[in-house]
């Protein structure tokens, strides 16, 4: 069980843990010697350890108070499995107590421990953009100690209040796992409603017993790195719970959200009061917005201004609901940094100094579209954006009508380099939750069309001289992510790394090229970002005996293009939308023909199209190609149709034309 | 909740302050000086400017720094820094630091220098550290709107303030909610790593950021080395060292433009440093960038010199008495050497014992060893004779044995000390003693020294790690201070040979089975990389390498031979397939030859460069390349890629093109070496010629050859090329 399932377990305020006594525990228990005892599977083939064993226990006491107490036991299988002799357990400073911490490891059947047992270290879980996070960590490492066909076991037990009454749990893992349970215990008088998804959902078992439920998986493969999986690949099962507590609920406790709109009611009450203003505040807005009545132009200025703000998050107070409650917008504004939800909320103040209603947005950055529909909960989300409410007059493909709230405008006010009027991809076609009265759904965010949001342009024309010596010219960009791709990298370098950059990069194809007249260009409007430069090489060509002359077209690198070269597959595989147009332009020395071109081609897939096709025009040589891909998510029984696709694409995906000497 | 955008944000962040590159405590024992600096990351350098100065600011009492340093008020910024758009001295930059000051005391704790006198109460080190920095774009902004500072828990800070001041002239001091503290790391015994970080509100392009702390850390100063060039352009670089309770010496390297002043002290101050950057291929960063140390004397040896000397005899001493031969590694090593009609014969079979024989318990373990190993992980080294009783022993007591070993033959060994060169190439200068972390034996033939690490499990005889061939070492004895150059390899005792043995299809599907053999560092790096992970991931991560040049190749049943043993070639073996390998022009098919180099980054494609150019070792190889091609395409006008420089100089490559017509079999051959001459170091001026070589070689590895269909029956004799080698292209 990793970090961040087990933040998703204990729900998003729910977060774990302790600090306190430990308590030594002499010799490995007999849970551990158990669990030792067992052999390795087959499924185990080829994976580095294989968990033997992992229990969660769970328990609940009427006051509110939570107990979570972990075992794993792993086996280490080969050399690279030593990584895998680590124990953890998160937990929320201040707010929990971590009261067991222990760990073992078992070699042919006996404990055995180095000259000095090494420490469990309780470390910041915060993450480069935070300057500071409540929540925290306890590690323990046996990775220098343990070898091969030891066993390696570890016990937490952490102690805290339940916030939130909602328990996620997923079986999730790319180790083998043999045996893994979920124990969940509540005091008399409560209840609980529970539900289930993932693609072993139906291989769950469920036992119940007095105020006692466990639910268990059994024999699950290795599932090791491969490229491209889906975000949810090695999710097996999802576990969602709803506790009720009796009609008087423990003090400090969050509500039961039995729906959205309960849900919505709830972070209304925690974020409308931070949606304030200052003069200074309103002041700036009003300088950003005037002179432009229209509505659009006055949203674009301001989200820009917002999303130039640096991000900097700050997590305190998470046990009080504060992870849901944005800092105060006047807050913001002066201190000029933020969080996700922090900009948002900014945003949605200077929104509403000039009239336009704008209500928060709960999302998830990577599995938006795993959010379930039925557990209304606020532990389904990592992020926050903004909806914008607007009138007929304003288009954009990231406009959704909804039922309740009318025309929804989405963005993302957290990312510098998506504007308005597009998504991040990673949001694209997840569900999404909007924080206003009454909002009892999930939205859908939309899929943005890959002829406006996924496209990249790419034209290069080059002036071939008679030595094989080159000039030429490119210009490439794109809007929608591919404007934000080249957006990020022009704003994310120095002027000096950036010029390196490019410089590299045409080297990779044009060896010995140098660079000028680098610009770049963006346009707010259309987010249309592009890269304009002039390059010259003296030795292109590849000149031949007998008056031939090979030359590679694909001056600009191809490794946008996806390659799947393994012949198996153990993960679904995501593949983003995208189209990428090349036009190369070779003019022809004088004195030189084209005596061979490519072939065109032209190939079709349920994943994508392909095309490319040459020609010589007015003593050039023209050559077009074009690939997209389309949004999918692979499943593994069709890797070998995408495989396919793919595979032709990369033997017809070629740019050499000769030339020779016209007599 | 939502701090999950980690994605967007891994923005660098700028450690602009003062950050100490090497801690020590108070040691008693002066000869653990040496390895605690060492493996605490020590210096580097060249010795380019190096300046050493004694201190006379014998126990001081400092009164100097804090009040006056740290007075409440700021000193005001320059108007024209305040107006300024762009640096006058680095334009274009994101930030400049425009004065970055660093003051180091070290004092005796108050309630000692109230009058109680406790000898042996530890001595207080302060740093009072002051940083202004001007931001220009949003980019600086993002850079430089939160600063961090971290140490250790037992060092204390105070004093943290910071502001920020606009053009205008106005500022904002930062609160208290500006300055946060953090927890990294804290382990069971209460030790951890805290970190504050400045994060300064309302950060605009054109302002001024200021910020200044004071860390107290109970400890005496005995060596300390600190960056002083950084990441940004920096104005001014002023280092005080305000008291000291002993002499001491402080010293820099690669900053030119040094003033110092004795005034209060000792101040040297560095003027209008760049940005520190890295480069490809370049030699260790410590070298280049620019750094300051401070030592204070030990208090029986006030000079470095008289430090030098003493660890070399001691070191000497104690290696002469732990390596003494006794009876039993006499006869053992008379026994090895049974036959043997040379010195190298002999030291060979004592090297090869010692390094395959007596099981390496540095490298490996086992479940019935581990407990042994783990006791005897911190103690001492046993004897040679216990050594050789147990057949087993630490990296530093293999090479203690095979010492002994060599002297019961009668020949004169050596403990050598010498730094890792990637850390430091140069320690040539007065506190260089502290970077000496690295041991070998030295064995005296005729004249010269020759030096051994069997101790280094995967390196083979005649060959030191490249971490150690090159570099300064210590010849260790009692008499003077010896200082010798460990002799450097050779480009042909690192060597790839490679070998593919492949068909085309006319599709241009290339497949075929490759074998890929590599000795000397080529070999010890691969073992290296490979020896704590599994053979699963070990064929995972070549198939990436595969993959990375190649993206449609499908790679699979691969072999390792060598790979974690001593023995040498280290070979790997395996099946390909690459569809798409060749290009279809229409007709014809275009492919490069050059299986092993297709695809590979070009090298050095920066127009411009700034540091020297280094390559730790030289190294040749051997590609060795033969594709049958399809039925029904015959070649058309092959050339053969262009020689490349001097295969026997410093940097070369030639070419071999061959047709089999009978078999239709395509031969290449390729030789390239760099340092065939030994030089494997160029200085930066050497650049544009180098950065040329290069481009060819790219140039010539990707050399393509045509097929095109046989317009006649199959004649494979009418092949442009016969079964000779091609003449080369015309340039």
């Amino acid at each position: 069980m990793n970090l961040g399932q087990i933040t998703r377990f204990v729900g998003a305020a729910g977060l774990i843990i302790f600090a306190g006594t430990l308590t030594a525990i002499a010799a490995p228990p007999a849970w551990v010697m158990k669990a030792a005892k067992a052999d390795t599977p087959p499924l185990s083939h080829g994976a580095p350890a294989v968990v033997l064993f992992d229990e969660t226990l769970v328990t609940i006491e009427s006051d509110g108070d939570k107990t979570i107490r972990h075992r794993q036991v792993v086996r280490i299988l080969n050399q690279s499995g030593r990584q895998f002799a680590t124990g953890m357990v998160p937990y929320l400073e201040k707010e929990d107590d971590v009261t067991t911490t222990e760990a073992w490891v078992v070699r042919a059947g006996k404990e055995v421990s180095p000259k000095e047992k090494p420490m469990w270290i309780d470390m910041s879980a915060a993450d480069d953009g935070a300057v500071f996070s409540e929540v925290r960590k306890r590690v323990v490492s046996y990775n220098d100690f343990a070898l091969t066909d030891d066993v390696f076991a570890y016990e937490t037990v952490s102690e805290g209040k339940l916030d939130l009454p909602q328990l996620g749990f997923s079986w999730v893992s790319m180790l083998p796992v043999i045996q893994e349970t979920l124990t969940l215990q509540l005091p008399p008088g409560w209840a609980m409603q529970s539900m289930v998804d993932g693609p072993s959902a139906s291989l769950l078992h469920t036992a119940t017993g007095p105020q006692s439920w466990t639910w268990e998986l059994i024999d699950r493969p290795y599932r090791p790195d491969e490229p491209s999986a889906t975000e949810d690949a090695r999710t097996d099962v999802r576990l969602m719970v709803t506790l009720s507590p009796p009609a008087k609920a423990p003090r400090g406790m969050w509500p039961v959200f039995r729906s959205w709109s309960d849900l919505s009611s709830w972070m209304v009450v925690l974020q409308d009061a931070q949606c304030d203003s200052t003069p200074a505040l309103l002041n700036t807005t009003n300088q950003l917005a005037t002179g432009n009545e229209d509505v659009v132009v006055k949203m674009r200025a301001l989200s820009r201004y917002v999303q130039s703000l640096r991000y900097i998050s700050f997590d305190k107070g998470i046990s009080k609901g504060f992870g849901y409650r944005p800092r105060k917008a006047s807050e913001v504004y002066e201190k000029g940094w933020g969080d996700c939800k922090a900009k948002a909320n900014l945003l949605r103040s200077m929104l509403r100094t000039v009239g336009i209603e704008s209500y928060m947005v709960s999302a998830h950055t990577s599995q938006g579209r795993q959010i379930v529909e039925g557990w209304p909960s606020p532990a389904q989300f990592n992020h926050a954006i903004l909806a914008i409410k607007i009138d007929d007059s304003v288009d954009f493909p990231t406009v959704v009508n909804t039922p309740i709230l009318g025309r929804l405008l989405f963005f993302d006010a957290t990312n510098p380099d998506v504007l308005l009027g597009d998504l991040p991809t990673n949001l694209q076609g997840g569900k999404v939750h909007v924080v206003a009265p009454g909002s009892d759904a999930l939205t859908p965010l939309p899929v943005l069309p890959a002829e406006t949001h996924h496209l990249s342009n790419r034209q290069v024309n080059l002036e071939l001289n008679a030595n094989g010596s080159v000039t030429g010219e490119c210009n490439y960009g794109g809007p929608g992510s591919s404007g934000a791709y080249y957006r990020r990298k022009i704003r994310s370098l120095s002027a000096n790394d950036f010029q390196k950059n490019i410089t590299e990069r045409i080297n990779g194809t044009v060896s010995g090229a140098s660079i000028e007249n680098l610009t770049t260009s963006d346009e707010p409007i259309t987010g249309e970002c592009r890269i304009k430069y002039r390059f010259s090489a003296p030795r292109f060509a590849q000149m031949m005996p007998g008056g031939l002359a090979v030359v590679r077209l694909d001056v600009l690198s191809r490794d946008t293009v996806p390659a799947f070269p393994a012949k198996e597959r153990k993960l679904p595989i995501q593949l983003d939308s995208m189209i990428l147009r090349d036009e190369v332009t070779l003019k022809l020395p004088p004195g030189f023909v084209v005596d061979e071109l490519p072939d065109s081609a032209k190939f079709n897939s349920p994943y994508g199209h392909y095309e490319s096709t040459y020609s010589v025009v007015d003593g050039s040589v023209v050559a077009h190609r074009m690939l997209r891909l389309e949004d999918r998510d692979v499943p593994v029984s069709e890797y070998a149709v995408l495989r396919k696709f793919l595979g032709d694409v990369a033997k017809a995906d070629h740019s050499s034309v000769v030339l020779r000497k016209s007599d | 909740m939502y701090p999950d955008e980690r994605a967007q944000r891994s923005g660098v962040i700028a450690f602009l302050c003062l950050y100490p590159m090497t801690s020590m405590r108070t040691r008693k024992n002066l000869f653990n000086i040496a390895s605690v600096i060492w493996f605490k990351e020590a210096l580097f350098s060249t010795v380019r400017q190096l300046r050493t100065i004694s201190l006379a600011i014998t126990y001081l009492a400092l009164t100097v720094s804090s009040q006056a340093f740290f007075a409440p008020k700021w000193d005001p910024v320059d108007p024209a820094d305040l107006a300024a758009k762009d640096s006058v001295g680095f334009p274009g930059t994101d930030v400049e630091i425009l004065r970055s000051t660093h003051e180091l005391n070290e004092r005796v704790p108050e309630v000692i220098a109230g009058g109680t006198a406790f000898k042996d109460l530890p001595l207080v080190f302060e740093t009072s550290n002051f940083v202004r920095a001007k931001i220009y774009t949003a980019k600086g902004v993002q850079d430089q709107g939160k600063l961090r500072v971290r140490y250790l828990s037992s060092s204390r800070l105070k004093n943290t303030e910071a502001r920020v001041v606009k053009p205008d002239g106005t500022s904002t001091n930062l609160k208290k909610a500006d300055i946060v503290e953090n927890i990294l790391t804290k382990d069971e015994d209460g030790g951890s790593w805290k970190q504050i970080t400045f994060v300064f509100p309302g950060l605009e392009p054109g302002d001024v950021v200021e910020y200044r702390w004071i860390e107290l850390i109970e400890e005496e100063i005995w060596l300390k080395h600190y960056y002083c060039q950084e990441v940004v352009p920096t104005r001014e670089y002023r280092f005080t060292i305000a008291a000291m309770t002993r002499p001491g010496s402080v010293g820099w390297l690669n900053c030119p433009k040094a003033t110092t002043s004795d005034k209060n002290g000792f101040t040297v101050v560095f003027r209008d440093q760049p940005a520190f950057e890295e480069e490809e291929h370049m030699p260790p960063p410590r070298e280049l960038r620019g750094w300051i140390y401070v030592a204070k004397s030990f208090p029986m040896y006030s000079k470095d010199a008289e430090v030098w000397e003493l660890l070399s005899g001691e070191w000497g001493d104690n290696f002469n008495r732990d390596s003494k031969p006794s009876g039993v590694i006499k006869k053992k090593a008379e026994a090895l050497a049974a036959g043997a009609t040379t010195a190298d014969e002999k030291l060979r079979r004592l090297y090869e014992f010692c390094q395959k024989e007596i099981y390496n318990t540095t490298y490996r373990t086992s479940a019935e060893l581990q407990a042994g190993i783990d006791k005897h992980k911190e103690d001492d080294a046993f004897s040679p004779s216990n050594i050789l009783k147990q057949m087993r022993g630490r990296r530093d007591e293999i090479n203690l044995l095979f010492a002994s070993l060599a002297r019961g033959l009668g020949f004169e060994a050596r403990i050598a000390h010498s730094a890792n060169r990637a850390e430091i190439l140069n320690v040539k200068i007065p506190q260089g003693w502290a970077f000496l972390g690295t041991t070998s034996v030295a064995i005296k033939q005729g004249e010269n020294w020759t030096y051994f690490n069997p101790g280094n499990y995967f390196v083979p005889y005649g060959l030191m790690s490249w971490r150690d061939e090159g570099a300064i070492a210590m010849l260790c004895n009692t008499k003077k201070k010896e200082l010798s150059e460990i002799p450097r390899s050779l480009a042909d005792q690192s060597q790839a040979l490679r070998k593919a043995r492949l068909k085309l299809d006319d599709e241009g599907t290339l497949e075929g089975d490759v074998e890929e053999s590599y000795s000397g560092h080529l070999s010890e790096k691969q073992k290296v990389d490979a020896w704590i992970i599994s053979i699963d991931e070990v064929n995972k991560i070549f198939r990436e390498k595969v993959t990375a040049r190649l993206p449609n190749a499908e790679v699979s049943d691969i072999v390792w031979t060598n790979l974690d043993t001593t023995a040498v070639p280290l070979t790997v073996k395996y099946h390909v397939r690459v569809p798409g390998y060749a290009e279809l022009a229409g007709k014809r098919l275009i492919f490069a030859p050059s299986f092993f180099q297709v695809g590979k980054p070009v090298v050095f494609a920066a127009a411009e460069r700034k540091h020297p150019i280094f390559f730790y070792y030289p190294w040749a190889e051997h590609d060795d390349i033969e594709i049958v091609l399809p039925t029904g395409y015959t070649l058309e006008k092959p050339s053969a890629p262009t020689a490349v420089g001097e295969l026997a100089g410093a940097f070369g490559a030639d070419y071999k093109l061959q047709y089999l017509g009978k078999t239709r079999t395509f031969c290449y051959r390729r030789d390239f070496a760099l340092g065939a001459n030994g030089a494997c170091a160029f200085a930066q001026q050497s650049y544009p010629a180098l950065k040329a070589l290069f481009e060819q070689l790219y140039k010539s590895d990707t050399h393509s050859i045509v097929l095109k269909p046989k317009t006649a029956p199959a004649v494979p004799a009418a092949s442009p090329v016969s079964e000779k080698p091609a003449a080369p292209a015309t340039p």
